[in-house]
């Protein structure tokens, strides 16, 4: 059952290794965008924040255990979507530059921060764009 | 688009003073030190509270800054890292957060003056006085201890947020300036004036005058962040 609000969102039963997750993007016309698994592409085009963002219908971010049974986990109507961020975790002390991991998916609209991760677990906190200083532009419109 | 943090000793845009220590059981890192019994290291002289590991945290995206970066401590154990300690990593890990669930927090415990803190700490604040490094008593904010209550910084869920007052700026790696509009949780991209470009922190391993045991204790710090998707 997801919770409604701008964003909607539900928490997972914690499943053997864990979730991987993507972005997904639906538009008016039927035609939908989605990112890969816990894929950080550096090829811009293909990354959320560059995608189309009018005649959005919602944004999702999709869960996906290793059985590959998939879930929505949390999604937002198209014009809320502020952006994606992929959640990163790394040991400090025994590495210089961090060799971190994915460890889960953000859905940030211009009120809401829903941080998804690994665990099934969704942790909500407030967000304003004002926190992000400089984000960058450049969307397809 | 992968983004590398980097966690140095100096500040470097680059990257180019990450920690290298060599760690007993093999591979680099931090070593902070033989620690003495109801004192802290790395230390200097305990009455005037000084000596701590300062660490510099930034990072080398380019399209925004990283947000929600947090801290938490961990069990030594990962691929590639033989554990080195005196007891098994699990244990010494349930040690170290034990001592810090112990520590007092009183004024007298930023130095150990009475022998009663333990535990990792961390200070939050780049700009902070010799005098009142790791205050928890006056700076609770700023300043945290791993294992606290049993239940802080010790897994993602109870991590630890940088704190605003880490971030800094500054334009040639050397001068430092407070960050215009800091964000809890955010370090900016190379010389983002608002965020901030770099976090400082300061770190100590205090043991209590009573804690027990002795040799080797590996622990992992952990951060995790967020960045653009």
């Amino acid at each position: 059952m997801l919770h409604k609000n701008k964003i909607s969102y539900q928490v997972l039963q914690p499943a053997p290794g864990g979730y991987s997750f993507c972005w997904k993007l639906e538009y008016l016309n039927g035609l939908t965008k989605t990112g890969g698994w816990n894929c950080d592409v550096k090829d811009e085009s293909m990354q959320a924040w560059r995608q189309k963002s009018t005649d959005m219908l919602r944004a999702q971010v999709i869960a996906m255990d290793k059985n590959r049974n998939k879930k929505v986990i949390a999604e937002c109507p198209g014009p809320e979507l502020f952006g994606f961020e992929w959640v990163y975790t790394g040991r400090l002390l025994t590495f210089g530059g961090v060799k971190a991991r994915i460890c889960g998916l953000t859905l940030l609209t211009e009120t809401e921060r829903v941080a998804c991760y690994e665990s099934g677990q969704v942790a909500i906190s407030p967000f304003s764009p004002q926190l992000i200083n400089k984000y960058p532009q450049g969307r397809q419109e | 688009m992968a983004v590398t943090l980097f966690f140095q000793d100096a500040k470097s845009a680059a990257g180019a003073n990450v920690y290298a220590d060599a760690l007993i059981g093999g591979g680099t890192g931090v070593d902070f030190g033989q620690v003495v019994n109801g004192q802290y290291a790395p230390i200097i002289d305990q009455s005037l509270n000084t000596g701590a590991q300062i660490a510099y945290l930034n990072h080398d995206a380019v399209e925004s800054p990283i947000t929600e970066v947090k801290f938490f401590l961990s069990n030594y154990t990962a691929t590639g890292f033989t554990y080195g300690g005196s007891n098994t990593a699990a244990a010494d890990y349930s040690s170290i957060l034990a001592e810090g669930q112990a520590s007092d927090e009183s004024a007298s415990a930023k130095n150990n003056g009475n022998g009663l803190a333990g535990g990792v700490w961390m200070d939050m604040q780049w700009d902070v006085s010799t005098t009142n490094q790791f205050d928890i008593s006056t700076r609770s904010t700023n300043v945290k201890i791993f294992g606290n209550g049993g239940t802080d910084g010790i897994d993602l869920a109870s991590a630890f947020t940088l704190g605003a007052d880490a971030m800094l700026y500054s334009a040639d790696d050397t001068l430092e300036v407070d960050a215009t509009t800091p964000v809890a949780g955010s370090i900016g991209k190379n010389n983002d004036t608002v965020l901030g470009d770099y976090a400082k922190i300061r770190m100590r391993v205090y043991l209590r005058t009573a804690f027990p045991d002795g040799g080797y204790f590996q622990v992992a710090l952990q951060v995790s962040y967020a960045h653009l998707a």
